[in-house]
């Protein structure tokens, strides 16, 4: 039995704090950091696209797990198993969504040549243009720029030198994820007839 | 809007065959509509599904940074090794039987040969001793039967002298018991046989009358240990045990040989 099966429910149940103490649970626990480790090391070529760092990656193992025995899914008895799979299939689903980005990545680069229109980065800045600071620099620094900048908390210094907003680290996420939205239906519906 | 979004998504996989592909890059270039969608279709393909949400993530993204770092080193060899086997174990227990079966197999065919020949070595009768029977100077079978009592029976000596034999000699006699002794079956068995037939021979030496019955049953041990017919082997073996009395010492031999054989 790992160390924070038994305690999990327990810390839980004693609100916010008791769901920091059940994080805390299991970044204590060995076991998770050696899968981590492990995968870390095996998916290296893949696991650097997504994170900047190892510690990004423990932690979203470890966020992971916590979600999973949060909603009660959790290991029962085989918790070394368990964080094994899981861990692993963080990693799969890193590789498969890498592969995908990838191959849209490139039929992004080669817009111009694909729709023989040589402007069409330029109209797609424009519409990020339109859009407020945060998905501005989200977008641009995230997506457009030469240099990605991936690191969530070097986006967080970004928004809050330019934008004068303090986001926090975990919600860099949702942002770019409502930012691409709201770009996606600026340009599928052209208002300014750019295309 | 659904249709194109699959006309996209079939591109992006390359499930298009090659006309339909050169028609929907020509069409891109013409239509202006298809031409925007697409490119919204590609951004909206860059979102990354976040399963968890911001406020939980903030607060595991905390509680790590309250906590001191876990340093990022190379996983040990040994839990290297213990995922190897854990993620391979069907292939390695695969492995790891067929390796059993393969060495079960070969400890068999071994251990059977090996075993007979051993319990043989134990079976077989000794040639007499000829050392030291005549006062004069060493007979060539005096010489043969001290080069055969020897701790280890000198063969390399013993086929000098039984080569220097134009016809039967005793030295041939002492040759095929060093043969069985090393277990080498082949060569004991056509000596052996080679003294059978020169019984009359053998029966002539003073020392050696009466002991054709032992030459019969090394016979019988040379050819159990080519594995020759066993069916054969036995009923002679069996003629030979009726001949013999139950307090003879080679009538133990003999017997041990039955349950060998059988």
């Amino acid at each position: 039995m790992c160390k924070s099966c038994e305690s999990f429910k327990l810390h839980l149940m004693e609100g916010e704090l008791g769901r920091k103490k059940a994080a805390q649970g299991l970044f204590e626990e060995e076991i998770i950091q050696k899968h981590a480790r492990y995968f870390y090391w095996k998916y290296q070529r893949f696991v650097s696209l997504d994170y900047n760092s190892w510690e990004d990656f423990y932690v979203e193992v470890v966020l992971r797990i916590f979600k999973e025995k949060e909603a009660g899914r959790g290991p029962k008895d085989n918790c070394d198993g368990y964080y094994y799979k899981l861990t692993r299939n963080i990693c799969e689903e890193m590789v498969r969504s890498t592969n995908k980005s990838k191959a849209v990545q490139d039929e992004l680069s080669r817009l111009d040549e694909l729709t023989g229109d040589p402007y069409i980065i330029e109209k797609v800045k424009k519409y990020i243009n339109q859009l407020e600071c945060k998905c501005n620099r989200l977008l641009y620094h995230y997506h457009i720029e030469e240099q990605l900048v991936r690191d969530k908390k070097e986006l967080v210094n970004i928004l809050k030198d330019k934008c004068g907003k303090e986001y926090t680290i975990g919600s860099i996420p949702v942002h770019l994820s409502g930012c691409l939205n709201k770009l996606t239906e600026l340009v599928e519906n052209d208002p300014d007839h750019l295309f | 809007m659904e249709n194109t979004s699959i006309k996209f998504q079939e591109y992006l996989d390359h499930r298009l065959s090659p006309e339909e592909e050169a028609a929907f890059k020509a069409e891109l270039q013409i239509d202006k509509k298809l031409k925007s969608k697409f490119v919204a279709f590609l951004l909206k393909k860059l979102q990354v599904q976040d399963a968890v949400d911001p406020d939980t993530r903030e607060m595991v993204s905390e509680v790590y940074r309250n906590m001191t770092p876990v340093k990022m080193s190379n996983p040990s060899k040994i839990y290297r090794l213990n995922r190897f086997a854990s993620d391979n174990w069907p292939k390695l227990a695969a492995a790891a039987s067929f390796l059993l079966v393969m060495s079960y197999l070969i400890s068999v065919y071994t251990s059977d040969a090996h075993n007979t020949g051993k319990n043989l070595n134990e079976i077989m009768l000794e040639p007499i001793s000829m050392e030291r029977a005549s006062s004069s100077d060493m007979q060539l079978y005096e010489k043969a039967s001290y080069f055969y009592f020897k701790p280890k029976p000198l063969t390399d000596s013993l086929e000098g002298l039984s080569n220097a034999c134009r016809a039967f000699c005793l030295p041939k006699y002492y040759l095929a018991h060093a043969y069985l002794k090393n277990e080498q079956y082949d060569k004991a068995n056509l000596l052996f046989e080679e003294c059978l037939k020169n019984i009359d021979y053998l029966n002539q030496i003073p020392q050696l009358q009466g002991h054709d019955q032992e030459i019969r049953l090394n016979v019988l041990i040379s050819r159990a240990g080519l594995k020759m017919n066993s069916r054969e082997i036995l009923n002679d073996l069996d003629q030979l045990i009726s001949e013999l009395q139950p307090n003879d010492d080679i009538f133990e031999r003999a017997q041990s040989l039955r349950k060998l054989l059988n």
